[in-house]
């Protein structure tokens, strides 16, 4: 079989076209096998390695994931404090971002200035935000346990409690519902209003259309802020980072932190990059469960369903 | 002449010819300087704005002329401690400048990261096989995180460079070089080039306002021990209604004025006697009763007496410096020297001195932190950066240097004259050569020291937060480290009987 050119029976015109296509995405994708693809194999073949950069790598075969899985209580913390995060955060995040757009989406004065507002925060680097919380959960003087004060209520010791650390990330997570917001603004709005008018003439109040219809109508949204969500809160770093380094008492170690730890404070690079792997493969697996689960309560406009 | 518009081959022409210029320019070799003449540089000037200085002028013997060398440029990295502040800067490059006026083949730059980003910074560089040629300087644990007894050798032994060129280090402080000796190897593997120390500073406001004397400054008298200072603490902490620490009805939830701060683990433990490990790290020792009692009384200290701010106490304290003693609000404070260059010289509304360290039950305990200068073991200038670390380690310059170059104190013994002379006016800062007389590292190698950090900080978190007592703590921490160092050691035969 004689392989053909992409370029073959193209105009001189086309071709030139598709050329000028190549080259201008070339940068990018350039970019993305050097410093995404690369670097992704190379970890894939340090993760069966030991290696400290100061010495070459020797070859362990399946070392890492044995110690990880058998040996390393702390792999399994993380892992723990991680979920049990995400396990919160998504879900409320879900819900207060859908809630914020369902309100920004009635027609209000200063609407616009309200959704910029609302998605301000979403915007604000990582490292600000996680210092500006580090002073709104200060026992002492912080702006949180002074409202509760002022309600005659006695405010946790936040990031300095084993107990109430988690809570106060996932308190945090919230700051960032913002983006999620628009996203469901832009679902809201794309809402045949013919629905709705269909719904009113046949009596429907104001909660019966949210139910039989916005919620419906929004699974394909709901449902990929969860992927994405579920992505983002598996990840957390920074804010561990800045505001606890994992303490107290490893209350607040994230997998990511004890990724990082492991790399770049023990310097045992193996076993950090199997721990990225391994990070990869549990998000992996619960994104294709949630794949999986939305042939049940996504519904897409046009889609037909047997019963 | 007639404008002409640039076409596309125009502008291709143009970009290759440039580029090409542009690499010719970068390769092609810097235009040999060799100056070999004899003079005297002034090496010392005014040190501290606030203060006058006798100005010291070094002769400097240059080097032998020989066949002209090859320019060198050497980078140093800054960033595993301090040397990034932007006061320090200056000095820092007036003493790279005076170097290569000697030494016109040899060009120091220096390679500034930030504190926080600089191991991450190090460690690529280093596993992509281009680290810098030193660090200027580094703390004990920036050398230690890459030391692996039988491993890759990071750093150059400068011993044999030592004796090679027959430099006196006899004026160093014994402990320094001690410090920068790897206990397993014996190699001298950093060059000090400044100290830091645990003092005991006070605030002279407070113990005015209440008609208390002042901490005694007399380091002999062994009456000052730390039940005295407790007593002393629980005089001067103060609620918000006015009751001392000592008195009924005090409130330990409103506290606006504290006795005492600085968390010192190490101080309290070795002023019991206690001491973490042993001296050849192949054992963890902070089960033995003097560390626990130490460590106890230090936890009592915050939660028993309220004399020092909990963790989420001292937040109001920093609002204006990081180190609460600055905020004025705290009569005593365990501090270290940096907080002197960093933020005591700065206070302008209130007084404060160096008192004596107290006695604990056995001994007169100061941490000590040691910067030094090392040479990468990968790098083909050694000679160029020892030379370098020879003319910043002379008498003159070593103290020029750390005082402010670095913020700290110098390395030489006979330096301490010039930092007692010199540093801030009307305080007792001999006080910090007592301290230094004192001072024994923490940082010092240890196995899997990342671990070991890692692991220590999280367990005696419980005791920093009053949730498990000093016995309970140390009890958890001598199980996980002993279970690591033995780990460790089994990996690594032969070290460790």
């Amino acid at each position: 079989m004689i392989s053909r050119s992409p370029f073959m029976g193209m105009s001189r015109a086309r071709r030139r076209e598709a050329l000028f296509a190549y080259l201008f995405i070339s940068p990018w994708l350039l970019g993305f096998i050097i410093w995404e693809v690369g670097p992704m194999i190379a970890s894939l073949v340090l993760s069966l390695t030991k290696y400290n950069i100061t010495s070459p790598p020797i070859f362990v075969g399946l070392a890492n994931y044995k110690r990880a899985f058998t040996e390393d209580p702390l792999f399994w913390h993380s892992l723990k404090v991680t979920a049990t995060y995400a396990a919160f955060a998504i879900p409320l995040g879900l819900i207060l971002g859908f809630t914020v757009a369902l309100l920004l989406n009635f027609d209000i004065p200063g609407v616009s200035i309200w959704r910029t507002v609302y998605y301000l925060p979403s915007v604000i680097s990582g490292v600000a935000v996680a210092i500006l919380w580090q002073f709104i959960f200060q026992p002492q003087f912080g702006i949180l346990n002074t409202l509760l004060k002022m309600v005659g209520l006695k405010g946790p010791e936040w990031l300095y409690s084993t107990t109430w650390v988690l809570p106060a990330f996932i308190i945090m997570s919230l700051w960032g519902i913002g983006g999620g917001m628009v996203i469901y603004l832009a679902g809201l709005q794309g809402i045949p209003t013919a629905l709705y008018e269909s719904a009113q003439i046949d009596g429907a109040n104001w909660w019966q259309q949210l139910w039989k219809i916005t919620l419906p109508m929004m699974t394909p949204t709901i449902f990929f802020n969860l992927v994405m969500g579920l992505i983002g809160t598996f990840q957390i770093f920074t804010s561990a980072y800045v505001m606890t380094q994992g303490g107290p008492m490893y209350a607040s170690l994230f997998y990511n932190l004890y990724l990082y730890n492991n790399a770049f404070v023990f310097f045992e690079m193996g076993y950090a990059s199997m721990l990225a792997w391994a990070l990869l493969a549990i998000i992996l697996i619960l994104t294709l469960l949630t794949i999986k689960s939305s042939a049940a309560w996504v519904y897409y406009e046009g889609e037909l369903r047997r019963r | 002449m007639k404008n002409r518009k640039m076409n596309r081959r125009d502008f291709l022409r143009l970009s290759v010819a440039a580029a090409t210029g542009a690499a010719v320019a970068a390769c092609a070799p810097a235009a040999p300087q060799i100056v070999e003449v004899e003079k005297e540089v002034p090496v010392e000037k005014e040190v501290v704005k606030t203060v006058e200085v006798e100005k010291v002028v070094e002769k400097v013997v240059t080097p032998t002329p020989g066949p002209a060398k090859k320019p060198v440029t050497i980078t140093l990295f800054v960033g595993f401690g301090t040397g990034n502040d932007p006061p320090q800067i200056p000095m820092q490059e007036a003493m790279a400048s005076s170097f290569h006026e000697l030494y016109p083949y040899i060009t120091v730059e220096y390679m500034r990261v930030p504190c926080e980003e600089s191991r991450v910074k190090w460690a690529t560089m280093y596993a992509a096989g281009t680290p810098p040629d030193g660090t200027l300087p580094t703390g004990l644990s920036g050398i230690n995180y890459w030391i692996e007894p039988g491993g890759e050798p990071m750093w150059v032994n400068i011993e044999p460079l030592i004796e090679r060129d027959k430099i006196d280090i006899s004026d160093f402080f014994e402990t320094s070089i001690k410090g920068a000796t790897h206990p397993l190897t014996g190699e001298l593997i950093g060059m000090p080039v400044g100290l830091y120390c645990n003092f005991l500073a006070y605030n002279k406001n407070i113990f005015d306002k209440a008609g208390i004397p002042y901490p005694t400054h007399n380091w002999d008298d062994k009456s000052w021990t730390y039940q005295k200072l407790l007593e002393l603490a629980q005089e001067l902490t103060i609620d918000k209604n006015g009751k001392r620490a000592n008195q009924v009805g005090f409130d330990p939830d409103n506290i606006v004025q504290f006795g005492l701060d600085g968390w010192e683990e190490w101080t309290y433990g070795r002023a019991w006697g206690g001491e973490p490990f042993s001296e050849d790290v192949c054992k963890v020792t902070v089960n033995t009763p003097e560390w626990i009692e130490g460590l106890q009384f230090l936890q009592d200290l915050r939660y028993k007496y309220h004399v020092m701010p909990t963790p989420a106490q001292t937040g109001p304290l920093t609002a204006l410096f990081w180190d609460p003693f600055g905020s004025g609000q705290v009569a005593m404070s365990f501090s270290w020297t940096w907080v002197v260059g960093e933020i005591l010289v700065e206070i302008k509304d209130w007084g404060w001195d160096v008192a004596a360290l107290p006695w604990g039950p056995k001994a007169q305990a100061a941490g000590l932190c040691i910067d030094c200068g090392t040479i990468t073991a990968k790098s083909p200038h050694v000679d160029e950066v020892w030379e370098y670390f020879k003319y910043i380690s002379k008498p003159g310059n070593s103290e020029r240097l750390a005082i402010d170059g670095w913020g700290c104190l110098p390395p030489r013994k006979s330096g301490m004259e010039l930092f007692d002379a010199l540093r801030v006016p009307g305080i007792d800062t001999k006080g910090f050569g007592e301290a230094l007389a004192r001072g024994r590292p923490t940082e010092y190698w240890r196995p899997e020291l990342g671990k070991t950090y890692e692991t220590w900080d999280a367990i005696y978190d419980a005791l920093r937060l009053g949730k498990k007592t000093a016995a309970e703590c140390s009890a958890e921490l001598q199980k996980e480290l002993q279970k690591l160092f033995d780990e460790y050691w089994a990996k690594h035969p032969g070290f460790c009987s």
